[in-house]
């Protein structure tokens, strides 16, 4: 639609203009949340730079990449879970957060070997929702209430309820390349292209959306729905798992704001896994501008409570408007 | 009898008899299954069946029953409340606070009164803007934690009436306290609403299949924003309740809630899929479930490890009920496009 729209004018010099704003309001009709988001992020950052003192320093901007990548990589994880029409995971948190558990208990080993060993923990505890999920037929919302339950649990009586000291040397984790990039961002921007790409390119991605967007077509389609839920359960979890290796706490709601404030849309197909990490990115400013501004937990929260509800229901309307054009 | 006319699509009026003979049975197994809980652990720890663990029982069901009802309600209407725990936890910190300033009536009418205000903006947002009652809760769970948080001004709220939690907890006949009759009026309330109101009959129509209860014209983005409504208020007063009881809230207070009542309704037989459940299902579902874990921390089982048995047991659950009732299928079509999906159009979006 945009190639039809911007090539003719683009040709002619005076045109150029109309070319960009076409371009502009191209996207705002293909993507109108995403693009509000984007828009609202750049805003949002400004507003931070000029307005709050503090704000655009090199240490705040260090630890607002790693904070925003650490729920950026579960956002992205998360999304494949809601675009293929399972709502949301809400075992996602207590995942990361016993993920920090065992790559600690097994740092020993060295680093890598801890890596490998929690990630792969993820993905069975993330294969096994999936079979419960996609092979059985059950309700995701409650199967994932109930693994949160089960993998805390599991987690608290695994460690006795002590924090557990990591035997091992994992200050590469935190690394800083170049002065700026925390190397949490650089798996950050890894584990979101690499998403992205699956989920918009691929086989496996295009059989998510279909299933997101109408199962029984998918179904009848002869796809493996089954076996593609499952999958996106695994890759959900073992993202999960990885965000636990950066850095553990549980932030489940924090992570499902990002996906639906970002435009994923929890009826199943519609929404990118990029929309969502930009949603993280978003949220995250959002809270870190009001920390540095000085405002407490609190008011951090109900601000985010009410971003959701408004680009929900502005998403709503937006999409009842274009019905009845 | 003239075959065009359309058989009525009401789940309770097709094959009543039929209905209430599966139910009973339903109700039969449920019974049992409590009277093995009680046997097992009465055999096992002699302190189980003791006036004071049956009434410590009774008080975790107080609250327990009123969050189970308050799911059960949005659950028959083919609807989920994500933020009923946050629910209890502002209205537990809100009944503390005006109690603190006013009077303890005054304070839960208060904390009752905000449970309404936010039951109707779920159902609002829900009914009229067609979006998802998980994502409307989601974002008022994020939202109500904020405001539980500002109110207590992140740390715990006491309040030092103790003629409060008396009133509250001083055990009648041995066993009951106040706070338990509450539950279990309100339950028994319920149980007659949901049998022979209009509005009970319309939720079960709504939840069993909300195109045909659109296409006979029954209220049903009314029937929607009452049981959302219905829910929050369920949830306050047991936050308030609760927090008359601790005389303590914090913005945490309600926590691990979530979990333990769909549990709890999901055991009472409340179908996910919607129009599906009765009271007396819910209050045999939060007893199982309370008697259970009663009967566990009496064993000596340490919290984690009863946290991992409640999850197992909701689990066990929805697996079982997943293969009788296609849940995915249904709940897919009833929450995630609750009304503008048929609107317009009139077939059977039962699904399977």
């Amino acid at each position: 639609m945009s190639a039809l729209t911007s090539t003719p004018t683009a040709e002619t010099p005076p045109g150029r203009l109309t070319a960009v704003r076409s371009f502009f309001t191209d996207s705002i009709r293909a993507n109108p949340q995403g693009t509000t988001v984007r828009a609202a992020a750049v805003v949002v950052l400004l507003l931070g730079i000029i307005a709050i003192p503090g704000f655009a320093t090199l240490n705040n901007f260090k630890g607002l990449l790693a904070s925003v990548s650490l729920i950026g990589i579960a956002a992205a994880g998360m999304a494949i879970i809601t675009i293929s029409g399972n709502f949301f995971m809400l075992s996602m948190g207590a995942t990361t957060a016993v993920s920090t558990i065992v790559f600690a208990t097994t740092l020993s080993l060295g680093l890598l070997p801890a890596i490998i060993i929690t990630v792969a923990v993820g993905t069975v505890v993330g294969l096994l929702q999936g079979l419960v999920i996609g092979g059985w037929g059950a309700n995701p919302i409650i199967v994932t209430i109930a693994a949160a339950s089960i993998i805390l649990g599991a987690g608290e009586l695994w460690s006795g309820g002590l924090t557990i000291f990591g035997d091992g040397d994992p200050s590469s984790l935190n690394a800083v390349l170049f002065d700026i990039l925390p190397v949490q961002v650089l798996v950050f921007f890894a584990v979101v292209i690499l998403i992205h790409f699956v989920i918009q390119k691929s086989p496996f991605g295009r059989q998510i959306r279909l299933i997101g967007s109408n199962r029984d077509t998918a179904e009848f389609a002869g796809l493996p729905v089954k076996r593609t839920v499952i999958i996106g359960y695994v890759i959900a979890a073992a993202c999960a798992a990885m965000a636990g290796v950066l850095l553990g706490a549980e932030f489940d709601f924090d992570v499902i704001s990002a996906v639906l404030v970002g435009g994923v849309v929890v009826t199943g197909g519609k929404g990118t896994v990029l929309d969502a990490a930009v949603g993280a990115v978003f949220i995250g400013m959002v809270g870190n501008l009001l920390i540095v501004g000085g405002q407490s937990f609190a008011l951090q929260t109900v601000i985010k409570g009410v971003i959701v509800i408004v680009a929900v229901s502005a998403a709503a309307l937006l999409a009842r408007r274009k019905g009845k054009r | 009898m003239n075959p065009l006319v359309p058989v009525s699509t009401d789940p309770g009026r097709t094959s009543a008899s039929h209905r209430f003979q599966r139910l009973s049975v339903e109700t039969g197994i449920r019974l049992a299954l409590i009277l093995a809980i009680f046997v097992v652990f009465a055999a096992s720890a002699e302190d189980f069946l003791s006036p004071g663990n049956l009434y410590s029982i009774l008080s975790q069901f107080a609250l327990l029953g009123l969050i189970t009802a308050a799911l059960g309600v949005t659950m028959i209407a083919g609807e989920f409340d994500l933020s009923v725990g946050a629910m209890v936890s502002v209205s537990a910190v809100i009944t503390l606070k005006v109690s603190d300033a006013y009077s303890p009536i005054v304070g839960l009418l208060a904390g009752i009164a905000t449970g309404a205000l936010v039951g109707v903006f779920n159902g609002i947002l829900v009914a009229f803007l067609r979006l998802s009652s998980l994502v409307v809760t989601v974002g008022t769970l994020v939202l109500l934690t904020g405001i539980a948080y500002q109110i207590a001004n992140n740390s715990v709220v006491s309040y030092d009436n103790f003629d409060v939690s008396s009133a509250v907890d001083d055990p009648i006949a041995q066993i009951l306290s106040a706070r338990s009759l509450i539950t279990i009026g309100i339950l028994v309330l319920l149980g007659l609403m949901l049998r022979f109101l209009r509005g009970g009959r319309y939720l079960y129509a709504v939840g069993g299949n909300r195109a045909a209860a659109f296409a006979m014209g029954l209220p049903v983005d009314r029937t929607i924003v009452l049981s959302m409504t219905a829910s929050a208020t369920l949830a306050a007063l047991a936050g308030g309740l609760l927090a008359f009881s601790l005389l303590g809230a914090s913005p945490t207070t309600g926590g691990s809630l979530l979990l333990q009542g769909a549990s709890a309704a999901m055991l009472g037989g409340i179908a996910l899929s919607g129009g599906v459940g009765t009271a007396t299902g819910m209050a045999l579902g939060a007893l199982t479930l309370t008697a259970l874990n009663s009967g566990l921390s009496l064993q000596g089982v340490s919290s984690a490890l009863i946290a991992l048995i409640n999850g197992l047991v909701l689990l066990i659950v929805i697996v079982l009920n997943a293969r009788n009732l296609g849940t995915v299928n249904g709940l897919l079509v009833r929450m995630s496009r609750p009304l503008h999906s048929f609107r317009g159009r009139t077939e059977n979006s039962n699904g399977r």
